[in-house]
């Protein structure tokens, strides 16, 4: 669901119901391992995110963020609980189900980038749009030049910095306009103004477009930025 | 410390058993192709000098009876009376044991030419003639015995107990002792009723079958070559993902120098390990295709070997050592980067350099150089491997030009990926489709030489076998005569030897009948050749001794009875010997008394004519109709040619198994290019399906480009390599069907051996791919 097709959303719901969150999780369990000796990862984690909403997720190493945000991709599958992602509960999809709702309403931006390396930045940037059926030329123009990616579109990956791969990675996640927008240490590889920059510039497009950002990272500095903060410790939600 | 290094390097195969297997597979399989036809090789020679003492008898000028029966003793009295040095022979079948049929040679030891008796001093022994030889593979019971001279097929007995074995009186011949002694009478004028039957034409088997055994260690190292690509697809790769814990190793204080010394021990002890399993491989193959070899040099070169397969030093010795050594070479190259990288390593690039491309170009020309200057058959062999190896360095910048030319055509986000991707790989993927390219253009190259081949032939059959009925007529035809009736057209065929420019030849004669204007077409000649043929003064030879002695249309060539320009050449495949055509009443000038020792007929009615003729007397084993001869030449001609189809096969299926482990071996670093896309709603199944593609994209462009290099083989096989070898050149044939087909199998090949990692992606837990995104990629 894009920009204006979630406000459609919003003013055909029935009056009196809320419109439907971004992302409801509720009592979520995972662990790993077989039942003898399972190691759980969450426990009973629940929390919600609005529309336009951004959330930073922190913890120490070990705590589950990553494997809540790969739940909430669809990446991996929840023992119990369940995830709404605009009301629709992703628990008891299929795997053609999933990559579905990878391909149209999610983006994932990753610590690694993990952009396509045999593909130009030109073209990884408009590949999951175009995956999904929702190329938007002037809009890839518009975000190229906004990331400050113009001259560089015939490049591959790994002739350009590690900054400008991630303000790819951005670029292709928002070429989508998701519903919602799944990063994982994005700024993990950059240095500190280099990682303001990249910070700043998908806070911006997020505003812009409405989506939700749910935003793993261990910076304080980059979670202070987000408007809301979801602390795991140890599988649970809990206080800094 | 040693031992803590090894036990580092053995940790590497034991977390990577695919890899191990995939290396020790190579090798085998490498040396298997190497030493079963390195053993075929052994066992054909060592057959053929076997076979080469059985004919010396077969060389030897000798007298038979003018009418084909049996010569008495009387008459070897009366010759050895009258001071002609003469041997008796007899042969005939002999069944040492039920179901054994031999033929046994009987020879009078005493007067026999040296090298006929098995026993160098036919004195020494008295005892041993009384005794009957048999080879060394039939058993020996009561007054038999066994000797290594004694080739397979063959018995000999002293001339005494073959007559009595055969229930004979007499003898087939007698051998004419040289050298004769001086004032020798002429045998001829002692016994009028014998015939001097000159020596075979000299065409020693042994010769003949070099250039196939030739062809066949061609092959050998060819499939080598596609083995040692497995071999060096995996060792790169293991040392490609050594080469942290070498800088690690390193790092801690072990020296260099041991650290690649170690390696290279681990390799030489894998390598021969699975050498040996190769040379077990390789007997098995060899014990298969052995029977194949056997007929095929009969087929070809009348040359009789056994199909047993001994193991001999020479080969099972050699593939053990070409196994170490060529997987050490094979190997040298990873090694030396690895063990010269930096302490800490750092991710190495692979870039396709200008290198490759200027030794592929190189070795191109250097491959048409030696096709249109060697003038060998070595040249000839050259050629090829330059040829082959030049595309083989050139495949990968082949495969990325036509990937890049064929991105535009790419429609949506998918396609273009699997183009790029295919492009992306081919460095991961070159080594396979190197192999794959290598195995598909020796399909094409020998599938349409033999193809040429066979067409050429069956038409050079139909247009030779014109008469519809073949009377074989050891009396010269008299009784024939008298029993063809107005409808039928007699053409004798008569026949002399002689030596011709240098080169063993026959002179046939030919009668005039539009037969031989008709069906035997020139390949090159006067538009009068026939007329002035008859006429007596011009000779039309075949393709075999233009070739060999260089004259051809216009030239004068030499006849025992004077001068003949050459006025053609005609086609005559699978004749060794040179041949020359004659009118009738010149060769019986040149061989006075020659009879026609077969007579072809032209008849509306050939099978009620075969009737007539035995009712009349003839035998019926005598006569063939047309269609009998052609089936019986084209299956022989089939025969000939299944070792090769066998190699071939086998050939494309080591490149199968080159994909398959290069598949196998990179499919943990296929996992994090995959990854993105699975995360960006691309299932399992999905990726697996576009991984299929990409390997069947890259079989088929290397099929495009092994079908160039294909013909060019065929090219210098037809043109240089036959002509080298066989003294004749063969038209070539194009038969796309045929190619189709080969590059179908070459990509069915490739996608069969893609099915397995495709299937495993297909099944891969999500859990590996979402962890994926979180390592370095």
């Amino acid at each position: 669901m894009n920009h204006p097709d979630r406000m459609r959303a919003a003013k055909t719901t029935p009056q009196g119901a809320a419109p439907p969150r971004a992302l409801q999780v509720e009592h979520l369990r995972k662990s790993y391992g077989r039942a003898d000796s399972a190691v759980p990862v969450l426990s009973d984690v629940s929390f919600t995110l609005d529309f336009g909403e951004t959330m930073a997720l922190t913890g120490e190493s070990g705590s589950g963020k990553t494997t809540l945000l790969h739940l909430v991709a669809g990446l991996d599958r929840p023992d119990a609980g369940q995830i709404r992602l605009v009301g629709q509960d992703i628990t008891g999809l299929g795997e053609r189900g999933l990559a579905r709702l990878r391909r149209h309403r999610l983006a994932l931006i990753f610590q690694q980038f993990n952009l396509i390396p045999s593909l130009s930045v030109a073209d990884n940037l408009s590949f999951h749009a175009r995956l999904a059926g929702r190329h938007d030329p002037a809009w890839i123009a518009a975000l190229t030049a906004r990331l400050g990616l113009s001259g560089l579109g015939a490049r591959l990956p790994d002739q350009i910095s590690g900054g400008q791969r991630q303000r790819v990675a951005i670029g292709r996640a928002m070429a989508l306009r998701p519903d919602l927008l799944l990063a994982d240490e994005p700024t993990g590889n950059l240095d500190e103004d280099t990682a303001q920059q990249v910070i700043a510039a998908m806070t911006g497009l997020v505003a812009e477009i409405g989506c939700a950002l749910l935003l793993v990272t261990h910076s304080e500095r980059i979670a202070a930025q987000m408007g809301r903060r979801l602390h795991l410790s140890h599988g649970r939600v809990g206080p800094r | 410390m040693i031992r803590a290094v090894l036990g580092v390097f053995w940790s590497h195969w034991r977390r990577n058993r695919v890899q191990l297997a995939t290396l020790v597979l190579g090798i085998a399989l490498a040396t298997a192709l190497w030493t079963g036809v390195q053993a075929i090789n052994a066992e054909a020679r060592a057959g053929l000098e076997a076979a080469a003492r059985s004919a010396i008898a077969a060389e030897m000028p000798r007298l038979e009876r003018r009418d084909g029966g049996e010569i008495t003793v009387e008459d070897f009295v009366a010759l050895r009376r009258a001071g002609v040095l003469v041997a008796p022979v007899l042969s005939g079948p002999f069944q040492p044991r039920p179901g054994t049929t031999l033929t046994l040679t009987g020879i009078d030891p005493l007067t026999a030419p040296a090298g006929l008796w098995p026993q160098a001093d036919a004195t020494a022994d008295p005892a041993a003639a009384s005794r009957i030889f048999l080879p060394p593979d039939v058993a020996a019971g009561p007054g038999q015995a066994n000797h290594p001279a004694v080739p397979e097929g063959q018995a000999i007995a002293d001339i005494g107990i073959a007559q009595r074995e055969l229930g004979r009186d007499g003898f087939d011949a007698l051998i004419l002792t040289p050298p004769q002694p001086l004032g020798a009478p002429d045998p001829q004028a002692v016994l009028p009723g014998l015939v001097q039957v000159a020596a075979a034409a000299d065409t020693d088997p042994a010769d003949l079958t070099q250039s196939f055994r030739l062809n066949l260690t061609a092959f050998g190292a060819l499939c080598f070559i596609v083995g040692l690509f497995i071999v060096r697809a995996t060792v790169g790769l293991a040392m490609a993902q050594r080469r942290r814990t070498v800088g690690v190793l390193r790092a801690l204080g072990v020296p260099l120098r041991l650290v690649g010394a170690l390696m290279l021990a681990e390799l030489a002890l894998i390598a021969a390990c699975a050498g040996l399993l190769g040379v077990v491989l390789g007997y098995l193959l060899a014990t298969a295709l052995m029977p194949g070899v056997s007929l095929t040099l009969d087929g070809i070169y009348g040359a009789r070997i056994g199909s047993a397969v001994a193991l001999r030093p020479v080969w099972w010795l050699g593939g053990l050592a070409i196994a170490v050594l060529g997987t050490l070479a094979s190997a040298a190259g990873p090694l030396l980067r690895t063990a010269r990288g930096p302490v800490i390593a750092a991710p190495a690039r692979a870039r396709p350099g200008w290198l490759p491309v200027a030794a592929g170009l190189a070795l191109l020309a250097l491959s048409a150089a030696l096709a249109v200057l060697g003038g060998s058959l070595t040249a000839g062999f050259a050629a090829m491997a330059a040829l082959l190896l030049g595309a083989a360095a050139l495949t990968p910048s082949g495969l990325s030009l036509l990937l890049r030319a064929a991105a535009p055509l790419a429609r949506g986000p998918v396609a273009q990926w699997t183009l790029a991707e295919t492009r992306a790989q081919i460095p991961q993927m070159s080594l396979a489709m190197t192999a794959l390219l290598m195995a598909l253009s020796a399909n094409i190259g020998v599938g349409t030489m033999v193809d040429s081949f066979r067409r050429s032939f069956s038409d050079f059959i139909d247009q030779r076998l014109a008469a519809e009925l073949y009377v074989a007529t050891p009396d010269g035809g008299a009784a024939l005569s008298a029993l063809l009736g107005d409808d039928a057209r007699p053409l004798p065929i008569t026949w002399a030897d002689a030596e011709i420019a240098g080169q063993p030849s026959e002179i046939y004669a030919v009668v005039d009948d539009p037969t031989y204007r008709e069906d035997w077409p020139l390949l090159t000649g006067a538009p009068d050749a026939w007329d002035r043929l008859y006429a007596g003064r011009a000779t039309i030879i075949n393709e075999q001794l233009h070739y060999r002695s260089g004259l051809g249309p216009g030239d004068m060539v030499t006849l025992p009875d004077g001068p003949a320009e050459i006025v053609g050449i005609i086609a005559d495949y699978g004749n060794p010997l040179g041949k020359l055509l004659v009118s009738q009443p010149r060769l019986d000038r040149i061989a006075p008394g020659a009879v026609p020792a077969r007579i072809a007929i032209r008849t509306d009615r050939p099978q009620a004519l075969r009737d007539d003729l035995i009712a009349g007397g003839i035998p019926a084993d005598r006569i063939a109709l047309q269609a009998e001869l052609k089936s019986v030449s084209l299956r022989i001609f089939e025969r000939t040619f299944a070792v090769t189809a066998a190699l071939n096969t086998l050939t494309l299926a080591v490149a199968g198994f080159a994909v398959l482990t290069s598949l196998l071996t990179i499919a943990d670093s296929r996992l994090p290019r995959l990854a993105p896309l699975w995360s960006m709603g691309l299932d399992r199944r999905h990726l697996a399906r576009l991984e299929l593609v990409r390997v069947t994209l890259s079989a088929a462009l290397t099929a495009m480009l092994a079908l160039p290099v294909g013909l060019a083989l065929c090219w210098l096989l037809l043109t240089v390599v036959n002509v080298e070898a066989f003294g004749w050149r063969l038209p070539f044939r194009a038969d796309p069907g045929a190619w189709l087909l080969l590059m179908g199998l070459g990509c069915l090949a490739a996608v069969l051996a893609a099915l397995w990692p495709a299937w495993r992606l297909s099944r891969i837990s999500p859990r590996a791919l979402s962890e994926v995104q979180s390592l370095d990629q």
